[in-house]
């Protein structure tokens, strides 16, 4: 695929990939860097499309008349080259990828996480800080949110647990404040 | 308990923060990670290093645009603060900050966009907006892909790039600029509306009748806020012509200095006759509010009824105008 210029869509010609500072587009003008790699020159991939299956040798799984040239490194299954995933150096078969897609046990295969420990720590703080009384029910909820997912996956990046504790410290400080205020409203006609 | 999760990416130069956005890059041990966080929640990237062929860098601008927002930002609260004797501490706190804001943008040097292109795809780069960041991590970036890829030879430069076979003919194309339906305009249509209104509104404040302006502007404040949050959210949904968006952005932009030159004054007035009850800027009576609201009646009254204009013409296209092709 050569390299559109992003302005106007115009191929860049060659000596952009070897211009070591901002060179100017030749349609538009606007000025650009190119950091090329030998993948761009490439030629494409060949992925198999799967061989027919000859007497005598072992046919594929999902397509019985192609034939098998790996297993899957989970199931064992045999594949064809339309079915074998390659993925991080081992062959998947495409049931095994997604399963472990969905119970979250390869964390490469992941597209989106949740950030638990963010959202109760804005549970615990944006209701007090900006609205005070929402932060009645804000608590507790942030309070169970971090008991709850303590242990969930949070990011994917390296992340430490400081935000669950905060969240927890607040949350408590806010119960324990509401508490305070429903005491003396409860027994201030006695107190005077 | 586990107190810190898996180190296994590595933070790379550059981030683009917004209140309810962030992007980021990470450096992986086979991989680029972009992450696209909404502050809850996180969306992943990957780019493999061996399947990245090219990072485009495009220069938009010698500087960021906001630090023209932060400059004026500045200067609207130091220059008050050296020439009026009220609420300076505030005042100095606040063009301090905006200061070292301005500061901190025109030191990040020139602006960019930048691409990051497979055989697949060729996404932006969000996290990578200034030049001087930019390089940094792609410094970094192709030292990895040159492991895996090798270094590019002059031989390859001179060859055309490689087209896709016909078995890879199946792969997305990469994305090009889709179609998006047109504005109906009746947002702005409504936005003018309340520019009418508060034109009117400055007249009669003008003239004296201060007994209802209170709730009337504050009510106004907020529809106006919404109509032009909805009207911004709608710019990047829908079609609209650019002069559209430079009428809402002059009407931003004249109503912010007016207001601000209404505050200004009031605190100036207050502060000569040692009042400290709050400013509420076009409410008061202070030298010079009758000509600033005659002004602001002006300055609304032709922005809406040329917002007017602009609507009917552009109606007036649009039922003339074929419907348009979808792309294939």
């Amino acid at each position: 695929m050569p390299i559109p210029c992003p302005k106007c869509r115009a191929a860049l010609p060659n000596y952009f990939f070897v211009a070591a500072n901002l060179t100017p587009c030749p349609s538009c003008g606007a000025e650009l860097a190119v950091r090329a790699f030998p993948a761009l020159f490439a030629p494409p991939r060949q992925e198999g499309s799967g061989d027919p299956l000859l007497e005598g040798e072992a046919g594929c799984f999902y397509h019985p008349l192609k034939r098998a040239f790996v297993t899957c490194h989970l199931c064992g299954r045999f594949l064809c080259g339309l079915c074998n995933v390659e993925f991080k150096g081992r062959n998947w078969c495409p049931v095994c990828l997604e399963t472990t897609s969905r119970k979250r046990k390869e964390t490469d295969l992941e597209n989106h996480r949740t950030l638990y420990d963010t959202l109760a720590l804005a549970l615990a703080t944006a209701p007090f800080l900006v609205f005070f009384w929402p932060a009645a029910i804000g608590a507790p909820v942030a309070l169970y949110v971090s008991i709850r997912h303590w242990n969930s996956p949070t990011s994917i990046l390296p992340r430490t647990k400081i935000r669950f504790m905060l969240a927890i410290f607040f949350a408590l400080a806010e119960i324990a404040l509401f508490g305070f205020f429903i005491y003396f409203v409860l027994h201030l006609p006695r107190l005077r | 308990m586990k107190w810190r999760t898996e180190r296994r990416y590595r933070r790379l130069p550059g981030r683009y923060n917004r209140p309810f956005s962030r992007h980021a890059l990470w450096l992986g041990e086979d991989h680029l990670l972009s992450v696209q966080s909404n502050r809850l929640s996180e969306d992943y990237r990957r780019y493999y290093y061996r399947d990245i062929q090219a990072f485009v860098v495009q220069r938009t601008g010698g500087i960021s645009a906001w630090v023209f927002g932060a400059g004026a930002l500045t200067a609207a609260f130091l220059l008050p603060g050296l020439f009026f004797d009220y609420q300076n501490a505030f005042l100095w706190t606040c063009g301090g900050i905006f200061l070292a804001v301005t500061l901190y943008l025109i030191s990040s040097g020139p602006v960019c966009a930048c691409y990051i292109q497979t055989a697949v795809s060729r996404d932006r780069l969000r996290a990578l907006h200034s030049i001087r960041v930019a390089e940094k991590a792609m410094a970094i970036i192709q030292q990895r892909v040159e492991q895996l890829q090798g270094p590019l030879t002059v031989e390859m430069t001179s060859l055309p790039p490689a087209l896709p076979s016909a078995s890879a003919g199946a792969a997305a194309p990469p994305p090009l600029p889709t179609l998006r339906t047109p504005d109906s305009g009746w947002l702005h249509a409504a936005f003018f509306a309340l520019l009418l209104v508060e034109a009117a509104l400055s007249v009669l404040t003008a003239r004296g009748a201060v007994a209802f302006i209170h709730v009337a502007s504050a009510i106004l404040l907020i529809a106006q806020i919404g109509c032009i949050v909805a009207i911004l959210v709608r710019h990047r949904r829908f079609e609209i012509d650019r002069k559209f968006k430079v009428l809402v952005l002059a009407s931003l932009v004249v109503t912010s200095c007016l207001s601000y030159a209404a505050f200004m004054l009031s605190a100036f007035d207050k502060s000569r006759r040692q009042d400290f009850t709050p400013v509420t800027g076009f409410a008061d009576n202070y030298p010079g509010a009758v000509p600033l609201r005659l002004t602001s009646a002006a300055a609304d009254g032709v922005i809406a009824v040329l917002g007017f204009v602009m609507l009917a013409g552009r109606r007036r296209v649009m039922r003339r105008a074929p419907p348009p092709i979808a792309p294939e």
